[in-house]
């Protein structure tokens, strides 16, 4: 039987300003508002057609608030949710709800950032773990970091498995227009880059940089006499499982096979169905654990999964194809561009850097220390 | 039917824990209807009984279950995941090693530091 919410809803806009970094003085909100311009734009609506408000952010405390007063909305329905980086697809499965229960019609999901632009002036409201300050726990790279190194030991992952991954990153975004990074990489330069945290060098790591992003969704029937081509919601799924690293059951294994699972479960697909892929990779060891615990590969092979150039353009799992949070840019939270590359990839937008007939996209993010995890499925008129 | 209410401790968690430091003795919690070791402290554990908490002490060996080596401009510095003998794992680092010489699973012995201007700590050392 079809799950009541698949394909309730759809992406009628997306959009994305402040990329690579905005200008002296301006706020995250700014770069937000952008974006919501662009997404609106996108789908031929007006700021007062949104009536439901979704956001998260590092730097904005109260996100939706913020967005509500700046663009002058009147929304009915809000959500903060912060689960971290993936939390705006956690925003999808919150709206896919909402919309259907008629507690929003016009849902907006937004970020924006200034973490680079910002610089010394960047705060997030993230609370102090006196369990980790006593020892100068840097925040996330030393998590993935030991993520890594426990996925290594137990799984035999080598480095350069790691370093293929940023290579094939390189490899898109060099085919993505408005990309910062558009010189070749190696797997060697990848190795013999500053180290960072060991086992990763910078180049293991995502870039910093401003940038927005934005999502607009409505009721499937609506989207249809919207400007684009509806991209369908297919399927939607959370998990969560801890806070901080030293919580974490297992590092090497995440929950997002709970994720995964929920969205293929909604969409009434599984792996074998989907064309192309976008993997959240703040850190270089994100793509293959996701692999393995999305179901596309067996547990622990993720590292042989995404080496070879299978990842990369034109091969045979197309992933991250906008170059990703390590070739186009990480703006603090990086999980609202799963879902914009997603729906731009299945609407054919994407020129050099197309995924040839790509009818079913997912998006997959992760949250604080792989805290949460979240997936959506997307797909085309085709896949109804 | 009256809700139950649970009065605020007399000591927080983290003061029991930091008390414990200070006298030289790394303690931890144990669920006791769960069954199961806890840490950080805390007021309830996963039985959802705060009374089924009692504080335990740790002899301080564990194994290192995951590293990494922080390269700072400052220098560099070791992060490590220690899971203790008595089944709970916490946050540390591990002193007197030079990183090419960290394994996962080897033998670790803690240490307490208490200087005088923070809180104390625990460290590791790797037992030989």
């Amino acid at each position: 039987m079809t799950h009541p919410l698949r394909a309730r809803v759809a992406v009628a806009g997306i959009g994305q300003g402040g990329f690579p970094s905005m200008p002296p003085k301006a706020s995250p909100l700014d770069a937000m508002a952008l974006a919501c311009a662009a997404a609106l734009a996108d789908a031929g609506l007006r700021p007062q057609d949104v009536d439901g408000v979704f956001a998260a952010g590092l730097q904005l405390f109260m996100p939706t608030l913020s967005l509500t007063e700046y663009l002058g909305l009147q929304p009915r329905y809000t959500d903060s949710t912060q689960v971290g980086g993936g939390a705006f697809l956690a925003h999808l499965n919150h709206a896919q709800a909402a919309i259907a229960a008629g507690l929003c019609s016009v849902a907006l999901v937004a970020y924006g950032s200034t973490q680079k632009s910002g610089a010394a002036g960047f705060v997030t409201h993230a609370e102090a773990n006196p369990y980790e300050t006593p020892y100068g726990y840097p925040g996330p790279v030393a998590a993935y970091a030991m993520v890594a190194q426990r996925h290594m030991h137990e799984y035999g992952t080598t480095r350069e498995q790691l370093a293929e991954v940023a290579v094939s990153a390189r490899a898109w975004s060099r085919l993505h227009p408005h990309a910062p990074q558009q010189e070749p990489l190696s797997v060697r330069e990848v190795l013999e880059a500053r180290p960072v945290a060991d086992p990763f060098t910078v180049r293991d790591c995502c870039l910093v940089t401003d940038g927005a992003g934005a999502v607009v969704l409505v009721a499937a029937e609506r989207a249809r006499w919207l400007r684009q081509r509806p991209v369908y919601l297919l399927g939607a799924g959370e998990a969560a499982s801890h806070r901080s690293i030293a919580q974490m059951p297992d590092l090497a294994t995440t929950c997002a096979g709970a994720s995964s699972a929920a969205a293929f479960a909604q969409a009434g697909l599984g792996p074998a169905d989907v064309d192309v892929v976008q993997f959240y990779d703040a850190f270089t060891i994100m793509p293959p654990i996701f692999a393995e615990d999305c179901g596309f590969c067996p547990k622990g092979e993720g590292g042989a999964f995404v080496s070879g150039g299978r990842t990369a353009p034109g091969g045979a799992f197309p992933m991250n194809t906008n170059g990703g949070g390590l070739s186009f840019g990480h703006p603090g939270m990086y999980g609202i561009f799963t879902i914009t590359e997603s729906v731009a990839q299945l609407r054919g937008d994407c020129g050099a850097r197309q995924v040839a007939g790509a009818q079913v996209a997912l998006a997959h993010a992760p949250g604080g220390y792989m805290s949460s995890q979240s997936t959506a499925i997307l797909g085309t008129e085709a896949t109804l | 039917m009256t809700a139950s209410i649970f009065a605020p401790p007399a000591l927080s968690a983290r003061q029991v824990y930091l008390d414990g430091l200070r006298d030289g003795q790394l303690l931890y919690q144990y669920d006791e209807l769960a069954g199961t070791a806890v840490f950080y402290p805390r007021e309830v554990g996963p039985s959802g009984d705060p009374g089924a908490l009692v504080w335990r002490r740790s002899e301080g060996m564990g194994s290192l279950y995951a590293w990494t080596v922080i390269h700072a401009r400052s220098g560099t510095r070791n992060i490590a995941l220690v899971d203790l003998d008595e089944g709970f794992r916490m946050m540390a680092t591990v002193q007197g090693v030079q990183a090419r010489d960290l394994r996962i699973g080897q033998r670790v012995r803690a240490a307490i530091e208490r200087p005088a201007d923070a809180d104390p700590r625990v460290v590791f050392e790797v037992s030989r």
